[in-house]
Formats: structure tokens, sequence, C-alpha cells
């Protein structure tokens, strides 16, 4: 089931289906790492619970939750890729 | 070294927190040269090394994620690479990161330019026991790789090494080609040929790839660049629109990922784990208590709070040194220049004003110690993740709030400080308000003041006049984001670097910029300034007074036994006359001239005056209160002499009024300077400057108003 970013609770993961909104945000994020099928992870939350820390591709980044929620993921796709990785 | 060296000009590029900056200190040591790109305010570090024959010359390119244009970074890495071309890039790459740290790598490599790739920081991977496969890299890649720790700096003849054989191959590698997917290649190919034809024969077959490329990212510098070919930009436009049409995504995406397919198979291929390690990773560990829901932002606080008590506890010794030093020189001075004018130019007016605000150097270099250190940590980046939520609140980005807290200690550096705001108006909107924030030159005037007249509560007071500074300016962001500055702000895409220790060179190394950065302000500015207001004080010379002081003198001495009761007669004699001239000197003239704009406030001429100095730099309002008040202008805000003079001269309320007016007026003459500097205008800085004085006349008003009320 397809959500958004920001509607994941700590801890949770989810593999990116597709950034939508302003260009400039989509551009930065995907250079930043942020191509379809990367899985995604909510790290920790600032005092009041914006803005959020999550990890992807092996760092750390931090986004607003306005902007998590333009970043559509998928939680089931995360068990099939981490699963592949364990067999990989 | 032969004298015909052959030259190599060499480019440092990489990722922000690549640790770039630290390898560059490594091979350049402290022989470098700080200035900025052409045009923009994005510091520019050079440094020459000789190697096997070779005269290296580097540039530190500023930290970038990508060479899209989109940042200011970004554009000076681009336009530095193509138009001042440099024979080689030395691309560094964080090794624990790899992915994300290639993407500007696989740009670099579309632009064809000769690269040497430095694994950096490889000892941390080494620590997770994986393990590089660096001849493969290098052979997939065509370039050399090599590994280096930039703390220790190992690693860094390699790197000369590599550089020199790259320099000595003339860069001739074979050329890497990013594959994309076939639709994209068919449109790079078709947009290639038309190039051609424009070009003909003039693009070289990977610039022309590239050319497309950027066409087809709808690139707005190649666009512009390209603009006279409106048929190509047509054609790419196109092109660019039926990708986006039958993959449903737009073409940036697209190619990028291309790239991240293209890196994903290159770890894939050259990074494997040698032996499992249970990595506890530390960095979430430390980020579990320091970015804590409840614990994050006290510490945060107390972290503040210690920088502040540490700067301003340990800063006394030096501060006392240096003071005890210009006394020193100043009475060698005296001592062996004649009395006369050039003496006092030379002792009061040159060593007497910059010997005063020398004294803040100690401050300025242990605040950039603690500033120097968070950076280098990583917690930096966390302390702006704490305060985005209330920056963001204001119109500002988290990253906003260090430059406001550097105001703290001086508003030069923190105005520079600004330069990580990426976005233009997010950055001036943090310039326009950082004056606000009350700087430590400010202090010095609060103490006198509030000693003097609230001597029961001065520090609640000092503390009220801190955030009655912080309050404005944040209300001026609100404002001004509201009005002026509307639109969007930057996206908070922000890297939380893993901590590290930093290593003590590249902290030593900053301290040291900033001492000279300061110093050079000393030099320049407040000396300047410093004459100017002493030939305002000390001009014109002869003038006529309303008594004769001499034969007053002359009495007193005859007339009075001598003793206590004379001694005193005498010294308010001279009070007066020293009062009476300063009167009638050119600052006094002024000073009574611009006294009824303040007169609503309550301040006398002499308040005026001693704001008028103020502009030159703060802390000088003390010590023209010490020439006004003729206790000598060797006094400090602890002095007693002066506290007794001027017990009694000011109503409490006006003198609030008179620290609140100190504290939001225009900035002082060094920050104007840098303020001109960093927006590049001159009507921003005007602006600054009006804003700064309308609102603390308004302020002033108000608490002189209420406070009569209240006191």
């Amino acid at each position: 089931m397809n959500k958004t970013l920001a509607s994941l609770k700590p801890g949770e993961s989810g593999s990116l289906v597709k950034i939508e909104g302003e260009n400039r945000l989509r551009q930065r994020l995907t250079e930043m790492g942020f191509i379809k099928g990367t899985v995604v992870g909510v790290d920790s939350t600032a005092p009041f619970g914006d803005p959020r820390s999550y990890s992807i591709r092996g760092y750390q980044i931090s986004l607003r939750n306005a902007e998590a929620e333009q970043i559509i993921i998928n939680q089931d796709r995360v068990m099939q890729s981490a699963v592949k990785e364990n067999v990989g | 070294m032969s004298k015909q060296e052959k030259t190599v000009q060499v480019a440092l590029a990489g990722n922000p927190n690549s640790g770039k900056t630290t390898l560059f200190n490594h091979l350049t040591g402290a022989r470098q040269r700080v200035g900025n790109f052409t045009g923009v305010t994005v510091t520019r570090k050079e440094g020459v090394v000789s190697h096997k024959g070779w005269k290296i010359k580097l540039v530190d390119l500023p930290g970038t994620y990508s060479l899209s244009s989109k940042t200011v970074e970004e554009k000076v890495t681009r336009e530095y690479i193509l138009e001042e071309s440099p024979d080689l890039i030395v691309d560094i790459v964080d090794a624990g990161n790899l992915e994300r740290n290639l993407f500007l790598t696989t740009q670099l490599i579309e632009m064809d330019i000769p690269r040497v790739i430095v694994l950096n920081m490889i000892d941390e991977v080494r620590a997770k026991g994986v393990v590089i496969d660096t001849s493969n890299f290098s052979k997939l890649l065509s370039s050399p790789v090599v590994e280096t720790v930039g703390r220790s700096g190992e690693g860094k003849d390699k790197l000369l090494d590599a550089i020199v054989e790259v320099a000595e191959s003339g860069g001739k590698a074979r050329q890497i080609r990013i594959p994309y997917d076939s639709h994209v290649e068919e449109a790079i190919d078709r947009t290639e040929q038309h190039i051609a034809k424009l070009h003909v024969g003039k693009v070289e077959e990977e610039r022309s790839r590239w050319l497309a490329l950027k066409l087809l990212e709808g690139d707005s510098d190649v666009l512009l660049q390209e603009g006279d070919h409106t048929d190509l930009i047509e054609a790419a436009k196109e092109e660019q629109f039926k990708l986006e049409e039958s993959h449903g995504e737009d073409s940036q995406t697209l190619l990028a990922d291309g790239r991240y397919g293209f890196i994903h198979g290159l770890v894939q291929e050259v990074e494997s784990k040698s032996k499992s390690v249970t990595t506890q990773n530390l960095t979430r560990k430390i980020d579990q208590i320091l970015l804590n829901r409840l614990l994050g932002l006290p510490l945060f606080l107390f972290f503040m709070w210690l920088m502040f008590q540490t700067t301003f506890t340990i800063g006394q010794y030096p501060m006392d040194w240096i003071d005890s030093g210009v006394s020193w020189f100043s009475n060698m001075m005296s001592a062996a220049l004649p009395e006369g004018l050039v003496r006092d130019l030379v002792v009061e007016g040159i060593i007497g004003g910059v010997g005063g605000i020398v004294i803040f150097l100690p401050n300025i270099v242990l605040l950039f110690l603690f500033i120097s250190f968070f950076e280098n940590t990583g917690y930096m980046a966390r302390a702006a993740f704490l305060m985005d939520h209330f920056m963001h609140g204001i119109g500002l980005h988290g990253k906003a709030f260090i430059p406001l807290l550097m105001g703290f200690g001086c508003n030069v550096p923190a105005i520079m400080a600004a330069r990580t705001i990426e976005n233009p108006k997010d950055r001036l909107l943090t310039i326009l308000i950082n004056p606000f924030m009350s700087c430590s030159a400010r202090l010095p005037v609060y103490v006198l003041l509030a000693g003097i007249f609230f001597s029961e509560n001065a520090g609640s007071v000092v503390f009220g006049l801190y955030l009655a500074g912080i309050f404005v300016a944040m209300s001026a962001a609100y404002i001004m984001k509201k009005t002026m500055f509307k639109g969007l702000s930057d996206p908070f895409v922000m890297e939380l670097p893993p901590y590290r220790i930093p290593a003590l060179r590249s902290v030593i190394i900053h301290m040291w910029e900033k001492a000279v950065e300061f110093l050079k302000k000393v030099s320049g500015i407040i000396l300047v300034g410093s004459i100017i207001i002493w030939f305002l004080q000390a001009f014109p010379q002869n003038i006529e007074l309303s008594m004769d002081y001499g034969a007053a003198q002359n009495r007193i001495e005859q007339q009075m036994v001598a003793g206590e009761e004379q001694t005193q007669a005498l010294a308010k004699l001279s009070n007066a006359q020293a009062q009476e001239e300063q009167e009638k000197r050119y600052l006094g003239q002024i000073g009574k001239t611009i006294q009824p704009i303040f007169e609503p406030l309550g301040f006398d001429w002499k308040g005026s005056i001693a704001l008028l100095t103020g502009f030159v730099a703060k802390e000088i309002v003390v010590s023209t209160f010490g020439v006004l008040y003729n206790t000598g202008n060797d006094v400090d805000e602890e002095s007693v002499s002066l506290r007794e003079a001027m017990a009694g001269s000011m109503a409490p309320e006006v003198a609030l009024a008179f620290m609140v007016f100190t504290l939001l007026y225009m900035p002082c003459l060094a920050t104007i300077a840098v303020i001109r500097r960093e927006t590049q205008s001159l009507g921003w800085t005007m602006f600054s400057v009006g804003m700064g004085l309308s609102v603390a006349w308004i302020l002033a008003w108000v608490v002189v108003r209420v406070a009569r009320v209240l006191l």
C-alpha cells in the first residue's frame, strides 16, 4: 500500500515510489539518491515533531514533514527488497 | 626545485562532509590564500604544493552534491570547471558513503575532465570490515583511485603521486560513458547530431554528449548559452517532452535513475565485506541522546551556554594580557614622543582606539573554536535540525540559527557565516536581522549603565536586553518574510553527517583565518574610524572658553590652604574646563546639533555624542563617556570614577532607553562594511542602517514612556 513518508513512524521504512510536488524539491532529492525503489527509513524526530531525520543509502538526511508528505513510499515492497538483499 | 617547474592546476571537488577541506589543509598546510569567487560570496581557498618537479596549484571548490547549478555553490563549481578549465580534478569521495558521493563523480565523468578519485576516510570503512577493490575501481572509472585518511594525512603522498601521474600523461584516459535507458540514449543521439551540425568540428565527442544531456535535462544555464540556436533548443525540448511523456517521469529523474544505476553496479563490483564485524552504529547511539525529543533541546541550549561562558571566562585572561600590553605600549609611546598633536593622535587616537578593539580578539578566537568544533564534529547540522521548527515559524531556515547565535559574539563573522544558507533570499534576511543580536561589543555599555542605574538587578537587565534583541530580530524576520521576502524558501534537505572527531589541524587553521579576518577589520576600518573620531574631539584647537581657567586655578592655589579641599576644588575646575572644551570641539558641536533628535528619548548631548562614536564600534560608547564625564578615556565599564561621575546624570528610565538604543541602532562600521560585501548591494546596506535606526528610536521611545510609569 502506498503511503507518504511523513506517515511512517520512527523505526519503520519503505521503498520509494515517487516524489510529488514542485520540481525543485524533486530534483534535489533525486540527486541525493531518492530514486524509485530506494529504501528510506525513519530515524529521529525533532522536539516539536518536525523536521524528522531519515536514513537512505547509508546516510542520514533531515526533511520537514511538509516535504516528507510529497514522498510516496511503499511498505510492502521493502520486505521483498530486504529479503532479496539477504539472499544476495 | 628546478627553476622551470612544470605547473598543473588542480581543483578539489566533492560532497559537503566528504572531508575535502581537511584534506586540502593537509596538502597545503598554512600556505593558503583565502578569497572569494568572483561576484559571489563563496570562499575560495588556494594553495601551492611542489611534488616531483611539479608545481601543483590547488583550489578548494565549495562542497556540492551535484553540478546542476541550482545553488550558489553548484553554480560556482560548474562555472569554475567550465571557464577556468583546471588541468585535473581531484574528486573527494567519502568512502563510507559511496553511492551518494559518486553521483557528483558521474557528473564529472560526463564533463570529461581528467580526474583523480580519492576514497577519503577509508579508516572508517576498514573499521566496518568493508574492503574496496581500488584497482578494479580505478579500471572501471578510468582514473587513478587513491585511499586517504584526511584526519591523519595518510595517503597524502600517494595522492600527490597520482596527480603528477595524470599531469604527466597529459590527462588522456579512456572515456567512460554512463549508460542510460535505451529511449534516453536515442534522444541523446539525435540531440548530439543536431549539435554536430551547429558546431561543426568544434565540440569534442564527450563535450557534445554532456551538452546533449544538459539540454535534455532542461538545464537553464546551458539553454541560455545555446540561446541563439533556437531550433536546437526546440528539438531538445521536443525530445525531453517525448521522454517525459512515455516514461511518466521528468527527464532529470530519468537521468538520475541512469546515474544511480551505474553507481549501484559499480559499488556492487568494488565493495565487499571481508569479515563480519558487528558494527555498532555510534552515530545512531549519540543521536539517541543528542536528538532525543526531551533532552535534545536542553542539551543544545546547555552547549550554547557553555560556549559563551567559556568564551568569556577563559577569554578574560588573554584580554587582560592584551590590555596591559596596550597600556605598556601606550605609556612607552607617550614617553617617547614629544608632547603635542602627534603624540595625542598616536596615543589617544590610534593606540586607544585600536587597542580597545583588539582586546576582543580572544573572544572571537574562542567563539570560533567552538563553532569550528561543532561544525567538524557534525553537531552543527543537528543544531539546525533541532531549531528548524522554531526558525521555520519565523520564516527562516534551521541553518539561520547558527549565524544568529554567532551574532552574540560579533556580527561580522556571523554575517559571513550566513553563507551556509543556500537560498539567496533567506541568506539576505538572515544578514539583515543579524545586527539585532547583541554582540559582545555592546556588553560593556550594558555593564556600565546597568551597573550604575540598576545595580540591584544588573544581571536581569542585561539578560533582558539580550532577549529583547532576539525578540526584535525574530519579529523583523517574520514581518519581512510576510512582506518583502514572500515566496518559497529552500526545501529543508539537509544531511546529518556521522559524528567524527575533528582534525586538530583544521580547527586551528579555521581559528587562525578568523583571527586574521578580525585583525584585518581592525587595521583597516577601525583604524580610520578611530582617527576620525579623535580628530573630531581634538579640533578645532583654538576655542574660546567662557572663563580663564588658568587664572582661576592660580586663584585657588593661592587663596586656599593646601589640602583635600583644595585638591577637590582643583579637580572640579579642570573637570569643568575639559567639559567645556569637549562641548566646543567638532564632536560636541555635532552632538549638540543632533541632540534634538534624541530629545524625546531623554538623551543629552553627551549621550548623543557617545552614540555617534559608537558607530565606529559600539564599545567606544564607554570610552566616549569616559572622555565626556572627564574621568579620562582610560576607563572601562568597571571603572569606579566613571560610575560615580555618571550616577545622577541620567534618569534610570533614560539609561534603560539608552541601552535599548545601543542594542538596536545601526550596526557598527565593520558590520556595515561586511553587510555591503556579503549582500553586494549598497541599497540593502542602507536599508539595514535605516531599519536599525528607526527600530531603535521607536523602541527606546516606548521604553522611556513605559519605564517612567513603572520605575
